[in-house]
């Protein structure tokens, strides 16, 4: 079996990829305080939220990469 | 320490939300302990009339007050009298109730004797000079509860009825909550008392049935109405601070069809002026949703029994949640030509607040009784409590004579007295 290697540069795009996922689940949420009317201590409270949802996020855009670097590996054959 | 001291120290505390003002404006008959004070030392001599169960439940209050002596017992059951003296071994024994009328070392009287013999034993208790505790219902007739209402007015004495409710902390604490408008508008009160049992005692010592068993026969009682109803209708008319203008109603024998002549399945519609509706429900042989009132307002729900309220307004959920529940409904929403309002409105599951801070304060039976030695010491009646009682025997009565003729019936004007929105003529 091969081992995979996972570069420094990959863990850094990653979670820089995870961070901005956070950022907008984050700014989402001050966006549907403001609308909704809700206490601004949602901001602490959801952040439970907030990261399930960046984390929906992050797979949701992980899943496109994989699509994009499957159909360019069939076309470069 | 006295316990009825202690009692009226707890539900004081208990009450701590309001200021005395306000309960005494929700409940003025609690004006009966203004004078509590003065009165230690005093004693009121109390007979009991009819010291069966209701009776001895009664008397296992009244012998705990410092300032009740029971004196006199009368009743023509002796297991009801060997019972009752083992709580009052000093009282005097009669078996006529005229002979225990005619003595003068008796301030009051505690009827509680079957429906049917109230009239009589209340109107001659006034006319001997007696003040006068009666179980509830007043009487059996509306015309007799009528006679005894007036009696009363005229006698000068202290008059109660056995309408515990009046003194129910989670009660007083209900209406306060419905009378300074924190629950909205008042919409409807559903009442409901359902139980799966036939009602009957078991037979001693060959006694009739009618006398062990006299709620279930037509000419001693009025069943369901007068038994039980009459507690919840109270409510009804306490909440409103109105008296219903018609009752519908229907009654039947659907399940307990052994000897017995009181309907065992009841309901009844009383209708206000304004178009709100009080509900009443009896069902003899299914207790599932047991016994409760519910007073339904435009902001919130009060269940008396459970001592809780439920306001409509539940919290929302977090904006976020609600965000995405909303971009869901736009992505995924199946059927954007019809709203909500098709959708069945399933019960709210809401757990609600209780009433009060702290439980076990009994069924206001205890603080009735105390208050009822004050009165009969300082001789002074408690504003309401006679009235709201008078109202309540009558409109079990409408509601069950409502059955009987299966028609809508009208408050009858020669029955009116002046009070809330009803006028005497």
């Amino acid at each position: 079996m091969k081992d995979i290697i996972i570069s420094k540069k990959r863990i850094n795009i990653e979670l820089k990829t995870w961070f901005i996922c956070f950022l907008v689940a984050f700014l989402c949420n001050i966006v549907a305080i403001v609308y909704y009317q809700s206490p601004f201590i949602e901001i602490l409270t959801s952040l439970g939220y907030v990261l399930l949802f960046s984390l929906f996020m992050y797979s949701f855009w992980s899943g496109v990469q994989i699509v994009k670097m499957l159909v360019i590996k069939i076309f470069k054959k | 320490m006295p316990m009825d001291t202690i009692e009226r120290r707890q539900f004081l505390k208990n009450m701590g939300m309001i200021s005395g003002g306000v309960l005494l404006a929700t409940s003025p008959w609690f004006s009966a302990f203004s004078d509590n004070k003065n009165t230690v030392g005093s004693v009121a001599r109390i007979g009991i009339i009819g010291p069966g169960s209701r009776g001895q439940l009664l008397m296992s209050f009244l012998v705990q007050n410092p300032k009740v002596e029971i004196v006199a017992l009368c009743d023509v059951f002796q297991p009801s009298i060997d019972e009752a003296l083992k709580m009052a071994p000093k009282a005097k024994v009669y078996r006529e109730y005229q002979k225990l009328l005619e003595d003068k070392n008796i301030d009051a009287v505690v009827i509680a004797t079957p429906l049917c013999l109230h009239y009589k034993i209340v109107i001659d208790a006034f006319d001997a000079g007696k003040h006068v505790f009666c179980e509830k219902s007043i009487a059996y007739t509306m015309d007799e509860t009528y006679q005894i209402y007036q009696k009363y007015k005229s006698s000068n004495k202290v008059f109660f009825v056995g309408q515990q409710r009046l003194f129910d902390p989670k009660y007083i604490k209900a209406m306060e909550m419905v009378h300074s408008g924190e629950m909205g508008v008042l919409s409807g009160i559903r009442s409901f008392w359902h139980r799966n049992n036939d009602w009957r005692r078991p037979i001693v010592e060959s006694a009739p049935d009618k006398q062990i068993n006299w709620r279930l026969y037509r000419d001693c009682s009025r069943g369901i109405m007068t038994e039980l109803a009459c507690h919840q209708l109270q409510i009804g008319t306490w909440a409103m601070r109105e008296i219903p203008n018609k009752v519908m109603g229907h009654g039947a024998i659907t399940f307990w069809k052994e000897k017995r002549e009181v309907y065992d399945n009841v309901s009844c519609i009383y209708s206000f002026e304004n178009g709100v509706k009080l509900n009443f429900d009896s069902v003899l042989s299914n207790k599932f949703y047991g016994l409760e009132e519910q007073i339904l307002c435009s902001k919130g729900t009060i269940e008396t029994e459970k001592s809780k309220y439920y306001f409509e307004e539940i919290p929302a959920a977090p904006a976020f949640l609600q965000m995405i529940n909303d971009f869901e409904n736009a992505i995924f929403g199946t059927l954007p030509f019809a709203g909500t309002s098709w959708v069945p409105e399933t019960a709210n599951t809401n757990a609600g607040h209780y009433l009060l801070e702290e439980k076990g304060y009994g069924d206001g039976t205890s603080l009735m009784l105390a208050a009822f030695a004050e009165s009969v010491i300082t001789q002074k009646q408690p504003q309401m409590i006679a009235e709201e009682s008078y109202y309540a025997t009558q409109l079990s009565l409408l509601g069950h004579q409502a059955m009987e003729e299966e028609k809508i019936l009208f408050f009858p004007e020669e029955y009116k007295i002046d009070y809330l929105n009803h006028k005497s003529i």
